[in-house]
């Protein structure tokens, strides 16, 4: 079937709406420049075009500063995971002389709920907080179960994986970083290894 | 405390023998097992003489089925068997029957294990008797020995007479002396005689035998009584000793921080509070070693002791919660998180020795600990925090070990479920005279009703080499080489300390962030960190590498100290009251480990993979 010409023009923003913008900017234009010449309108046209797309913009940008930042962990592992919409990392200091513990989980520990699949980052650094993490890599156990029937997934006793951190973001308190790849051990004794990951924690309140 | 080393030093090799050969030196310890079924049952020799007459008749009946079995070689041809060897057999068998029953008296299983296999064997002889009476030679045998017998009846009666006087007068071992060398040789005689041909001679003997057997029982059964009490008044001894000695190391712990404990060491808190879950585990063993006397003697398993187990572990709790009072009125705060550290983990152990999952300890003890800990102002903030730090791991590993060991031990049977099965006996030992088994039969039977050496064997051909899983694997000592699996329905497990686990303890260690410097400040963290290092197990699984039989009184009388959490703990164990005790067996089994799941990991003996 043979599509519009005027649908096959469209640019990213809904031509439609554009047209019914338009339609209320343009007679103005005209209003304010009787006789105009082509060239004119069309460039008149583009900057009303404009206009619509920073309305757009700047509406869904408000959106989304409502809403706070709830973290996600990404794995690349020898069996596809869906991405974990969660993740809150924390710096428990013992103040003993022990090494800090870095915790990073997907959910609430308090809580008995759980959504799966959830994963558990848990390693020692002597950085005092989650801003002390900034550039580091920290040797971590990965705990991880994909549902909740299981299995539990762990690191192979006496392996690790590395997760290094970047730079803290100030403005929604989270902490990025990266996995490496490491062994893992599956409680059904299936094969499993994560080979990367990816994530965002939001720094623990308090942290 | 570190449990690392299973390198035993030169004492601690000492105390790191295995369970069999660490029985007090009254009674001899063998029993049968799969491989040498012809060993003894042993005895626990509660009345002086007992043990040796045990060894000896067993000795008798090996000499006497070697001789059976040369003779039952010539039965083809009777005229080749030997009467004198058949004579002196019957005789000398009849009086070690007397003597196995009179073992039954003094509260020998063995006894009624003996005369079980006497019986048959004797049996034997009287068969090979008769064959040789159908000979030429026997006939006239038979002859000649009515002919004296009845010659003789007249001196047999005035001997008899004069016996039942001895009787009457009260010297019944006189009595017994001169009867059993009577009998022995009237026994020589009848063994080729009918039951008709032997009635004169013998009835009468028996009539006056019965008489003194009578009077000699229940004389023997007064003194074996009075003796009994005795022993067992002595094995509640240590309980005095639990309340005494930690009285004084309290004293010394509340004054100088440090406390003698044995051989003229000393230790700290943690060393001292180790120290009194000994003396507890000795008090342990020793009521349940009074509790099997008593249960031996009388049959009575439910008899009233004092204290009861679970009183006894009221008071032990108590004991132990003041050494902590102690620690804590004179640990210096710079010295109070290692101190509580160490602690706990000692806490934890026994804990453990109580129950898979008890907390009768560290519930008993938190008050004390709660002052111990606020010495150090600091301390409880870090408790606090490391708890946090520690919980999710703990959580995930726990998680993780007890849904590995499911998959690990999916189509494994547990020790027990094998043990009661119903099956057909592949292969047997069983003398010739004796009836083969027949049909399925219970692969480890809870009575004696066989003799030991059969059902041991035909246990073994059943059970030795196949898999089996077993609930609860206590070390006996942080250096023993043996573990324990705590007795439960019939049987109890030895498994040696044998799977390589340090990898999985370290990364457990750094996973709770404990160290050499750094110990740990939860229970749950503390029973983690005591259970791995000292390899206790929640389950064990491998094949079956021996099984031993022994009588289930026996094992408890003679139960070493060491050996305390065999029994349970806090509790009265449970007996069969329908079947007599002295017939009730005790099986053990030897397991080869080949995985093991603690609280927090998983282990496989390396090479093996998962």
């Amino acid at each position: 079937m043979l599509k519009p010409n005027r649908l096959r023009n469209c640019r990213g923003i809904c031509w439609r709406s554009a047209r019914g913008a338009l339609a209320l900017v343009l007679p103005a234009a005209l209003l304010m420049n009787p006789g105009c010449s082509k060239a004119e309108i069309k460039e008149k046209l583009e900057q009303a075009q404009a206009k619509v797309e920073a309305v757009a913009e700047s509406t869904a940008k408000a959106v989304e500063e409502r809403l706070p930042a709830t973290g996600s962990i990404t794995l690349d592992m020898s069996k596809p995971v869906e991405e974990i919409k969660r993740a809150e990392v924390e710096v428990i200091v013992i103040g003993d002389g022990r090494p800090n513990v870095v915790q990073i989980v997907t959910y609430d520990p308090e809580s008995e709920k759980r959504a799966y699949p959830c994963v558990l980052l848990h390693g020692t650094t002597s950085a005092t907080s989650a801003s002390g993490l900034s550039g580091e890599t920290v040797a971590c156990d990965m705990y991880f179960q994909p549902t909740v029937a299981g299995p539990i997934v762990m690191t192979k006793p006496g392996t690790s994986v590395s997760v290094t951190f970047r730079s803290i973001n100030s403005e929604d308190n989270t902490l990025a970083g990266t996995l490496g790849g490491g062994e893992l051990i599956s409680s059904d004794n299936s094969p499993i290894n994560v080979r990367s990951g990816d994530l965002v924690a939001v720094v623990k309140e308090g942290n | 405390m570190q449990y690392r080393n299973y390198h035993a030093r030169p004492y601690a090799r000492f105390m790191a023998i295995s369970l069999a050969s660490l029985i007090g030196a009254a009674s001899v310890w063998a029993n049968p097992t799969g491989q040498q079924p012809e060993r003894p049952l042993a005895s626990h020799g509660t009345i002086a003489g007992a043990s040796e007459k045990v060894t000896g008749l067993y000795k008798l009946y090996n000499e006497e089925y070697a001789t059976f079995q040369q003779q039952y070689e010539r039965r083809e041809v009777p005229t080749k068997l030997s009467d004198r060897v058949i004579a002196k057999a019957a005789g000398r068998l009849w009086k070690a029957r007397r003597d196995a029953e009179h073992l039954t008296l003094m509260g020998e299983p063995a006894g009624s294990a003996l005369n079980s296999q006497l019986s048959p064997l004797f049996m034997a002889f009287s068969d090979l008797a008769f064959a040789y009476r159908s000979t030429p030679r026997g006939q006239q045998l038979v002859q000649k020995t009515i002919t004296k017998l009845k010659r003789e009846l007249p001196k047999l009666t005035k001997f008899l007479t004069q016996a039942d006087g001895a009787l009457q007068k009260g010297n019944l071992e006189i009595f017994e002396k001169l009867m059993e060398k009577k009998g022995i040789e009237l026994h020589e005689q009848i063994i080729f005689l009918t039951a008709s041909e032997k009635r004169p001679f013998i009835e009468p003997f028996n009539a006056v035998m019965g008489k003194g057997d009578t009077l000699l029982t229940r004389q023997r059964k007064q003194q074996y009584m009075e003796q009994a009490k005795q022993a067992m008044e002595k094995q509640i001894a240590p309980v005095a000793l639990l309340s005494s000695e930690t009285a004084r190391i309290r004293r010394e712990i509340a004054s100088a921080g440090t406390a003698t404990l044995v051989e003229g060491t000393t230790g700290g808190p943690a060393e001292a509070f180790a120290q009194v879950c000994k003396l507890w585990g000795n008090a342990s063993a020793g009521l349940v070693r009074a509790r099997a006397i008593v249960w031996a003697f009388t049959g009575r398993g439910e008899a009233k002791i004092e204290p009861s187990p679970s009183e006894l572990q009221t008071t032990a709790i108590a004991e132990l919660a003041s050494v902590i009072d102690a620690a804590a009125s004179s640990t210096p705060p710079d010295k109070v998180p290692q101190v509580y550290a160490d602690l706990l983990k000692q806490i934890t152990v026994m804990d453990r020795r109580l129950g898979a999952y008890s907390k009768a300890v560290s519930e008993g003890c938190e008050p004390a600990m709660k002052k111990l800990a606020a010495k150090d102002p600091a301390l409880s903030m870090r408790i606090e925090s490391y708890r946090r730090a520690t919980s999710e791991p703990l959580k995930w590993r726990m998680l993780f070990a007890s849904q590995h060991a499911k998959t690990l031990g999916n189509s494994l049977r547990q020790a027990t479920s094998m043990m009661g099965a119903k099956t057909e006996v592949p292969s047997h030992k069983r003398p010739a005279y004796a009836r083969a088994p027949n049909g399925k039969t219970v692969v480890a039977p809870l009575t004696l009703n066989a003799p030991a050496g059969w059902l041991a064997y035909e246990a073994a051909v059943r059970l030795v080499g196949k898999p089996v899983g077993e609930r609860r694997m206590l070390r006996l000592t942080p250096t023993s080489r043996t573990a324990v699996v705590p007795f439960d329905s019939g049987h109890y497990g030895n498994v040696p300390v044998s799977l390589q686990s340090d990898i999985e303890v370290s990364d457990l260690k750094s996973a709770i962030v404990v160290d050499d410097t750094y110990g740990p400040l939860s229970v749950e963290a503390a029973d983690a960190v005591s259970s791995a290092e000292l390899h206790d197990y929640l389950m064990v699984a491998g094949p079956i590498r021996e099984v031993h039989l022994e009588a289930l009184v026996t094992r408890f009388i003679a139960l070493p100290d060491v050996a305390y959490a065999l029994a349970p703990v806090g509790r009265i164990m449970m007996v069969e009251d329908s079947v007599s005790p002295l017939q009730q067996a005790c099986w053990r089994l030897d397991v080869d480990p080949v995985w093991a799941q603690n609280k927090y990991f998983t282990v496989a003996s390396k090479g093996k993979g998962r």
